[in-house]
């Protein structure tokens, strides 16, 4: 358990986003990592040399200490630079868990955080090359999904069609996001006709691999005022957990209920003060059980909400008005701070076509990972 | 000759039987399938091996419908179950020698273990994987 220290607030003071996709082999990581990093400081209202630490997220195949080749670009003036860390699809979200510490605790005022990806088209499967797993066709990522659905449905009545509303909602979502993968509508029908991915999973619910970076500053929130005068978003909240053992005997994940709990209390907030939310969308059902365990609608209902329209942009409890990454996209490095990106600019009211209504001042992120780990933030705007 | 590829979970013996392994662990009464350095359920080092069986059901499935990697040389579509044993062990694996198409696959229903050559070592020796296959 974490000791109980007296922690200063940390703000997000910028955010860079560029739009997720498929780039050729010559636009590199570094190319995409360098434009967030340029846009989240420009954002910030920074100058490079304001940043103290550095900390650099991806999950598959890049350069040795792959961020120090972006963040040497811009200079190395002697900060400690971290070429990466690695949480699975929760990596750059860990980074900001870390950072929220390194800033909070007093030791730092300024830190960035960057993730990226290049990912090769295909299935994700479980990263050991030479193991029983890998000739037996188990570790497929959208095959665990498929087991949760299959439980999911069992457990609580929940249809196929209900789930595979996610995509229809988070397609449409993504067609008003300038930052998405994918702008096409999809109708249930084509979603449920789609390919068959991972029975019952078809394509449609199945999120793709993607080309992409985002990045964020985050400051101490006693010095923000002098950088920027845009309404102050606070990471009021910031918990990690890891699946124990005995949570396998819950449909639901228990590690991002505990994450919500920790982040929850640290913000002063509860689930019912949340405006918006950006989840895991991995796969539909991913959604779903995620709201869930955020405590954004009670257990086994997550399917319900969604048919009725209750985790669309106007609905009662907005879920991925970005599109998720169902149609954002998911280049797993750079989705933790993507998805906090996302929520910053609904709080400051700056997200354009998509932005949730109702001037949001709650928002909530939740980013899983392979392995069992489930990052959960809580932001806040300041009045 | 025969070897296991993964003996925290499978022992091959002289005789080209096989057994699984798990752990009933004496301080939280888990049975746990594999050998693993602690309890992972409560972390206690006092446990006892035990046998979890060659037989048990289907707890739940899918069917990929694409292949999981480029290397792969197995059936597409191909059938993945998570099997529980009698005590309450479980583990995920390949169904193997079913007629998808024909063959309703359902939670509840009884498998049972056998094992299957995953590749050779370089001295010509076989690397022995679990998999599992509908009871008739």
């Amino acid at each position: 358990m974490a000791k109980k220290v007296k922690m200063r607030d940390v703000v997000v003071l910028g955010v860079g986003l560029l739009p997720f996709g498929r780039f050729p082999p010559e636009k590199t990581y570094i190319d995409l990592a360098k434009e967030a990093v340029s846009k989240a400081i420009e954002d910030a209202g920074i100058k490079w040399r304001d940043i103290e630490v550095a900390m650099y997220s991806h999950v598959r195949e890049q350069a040795s200490s792959a961020g120090l080749l972006v963040f040497s670009e811009f200079g190395s003036h002697g900060i400690p630079m971290i070429g990466n860390i690695e949480n699975a699809c929760s990596s750059s979200s860990t980074a900001v868990w870390l950072a929220w510490r390194l800033i909070g605790t007093g030791l730092y005022d300024i830190i960035l955080v960057a993730g990226a990806e290049k990912m090769p088209r295909g299935p994700l499967t479980s990263p050991l090359r030479y193991s029983p797993e890998r000739y037996l066709g188990t570790g497929v990522m959208m095959g665990l999904y498929a087991f949760m659905a299959r439980r999911y449905m069992m457990e609580y009545g929940a249809t196929i069609e209900a789930i595979a509303q996610v995509s229809v909602k988070n397609h449409r979502n993504g067609t008003i996001n300038p930052y998405a993968q994918y702008k096409k509508v999809f109708t249930l029908e084509e979603v449920l006709n789609s390919r068959m991915i991972a029975d019952p999973l078809t394509l449609y619910q199945c999120c793709p691999t993607s080309d992409g970076a985002a990045a964020l500053v985050l400051c101490a929130a006693d010095i923000a005022s002098k950088y920027t005068s845009k309404p102050l978003v606070r990471i009021a909240g910031s918990a990690l957990h890891i699946q124990k053992y005995s949570d396998r005997k819950k449909c639901i994940p228990q590690n991002t209920v505990r994450a919500a709990e920790e982040a929850y209390e640290q913000a002063g907030v509860g689930p019912e003060d949340v405006d918006l939310a950006e989840v895991h969308d991995a796969a539909t059902i991913g959604e779903i059980v995620q709201i869930e365990a955020l405590g954004l609608c009670p257990e086994g209902e997550g399917w319900k909400y969604t048919i009725e329209g209750k985790t669309e942009i106007t609905g009662a409890i907005p879920v991925n008005p970005s599109g998720g990454l169902q149609a954002q996209g998911h280049p797993l490095g750079a989705t933790g701070a993507r998805q906090i990106a996302e929520i910053t600019l609904h709080l400051r009211g700056e997200a354009r076509e998509r932005q949730v209504p109702g001037n949001p001042r709650v928002g909530v992120t939740e980013c899983a990972g392979f392995g069992g780990v489930s990052t959960v933030h809580v932001l806040v705007r300041e009045k | 000759m025969m070897k296991s590829f993964k003996e925290s979970e499978l022992k091959v013996l002289p005789s080209g039987d096989f057994e699984l392994l798990g752990m009933h662990c004496k301080s939280c009464g888990e049975i746990i399938f594999g050998m693993h350095p602690l309890c992972p359920n409560c972390s206690s080092p006092d446990y006892k091996q035990v046998n979890p069986g060659k037989q048990g059901k289907i707890r739940n499935f899918t069917i990929l419908h694409i292949p999981p990697h480029q290397d792969w040389k197995g059936p597409v579509p191909y059938a993945l179950v998570e099997v529980e044993f009698p005590g309450g062990a479980t583990t995920t694996t390949q169904l193997v020698d079913v007629d998808l198409v024909r063959t309703q696959i359902k939670v509840g229903i009884p498998v049972e273990i056998e094992i299957r050559e995953a590749d050779k070592t370089e001295e010509g020796d076989s690397i022995m994987i679990y998999v599992a296959r509908l009871l008739a």
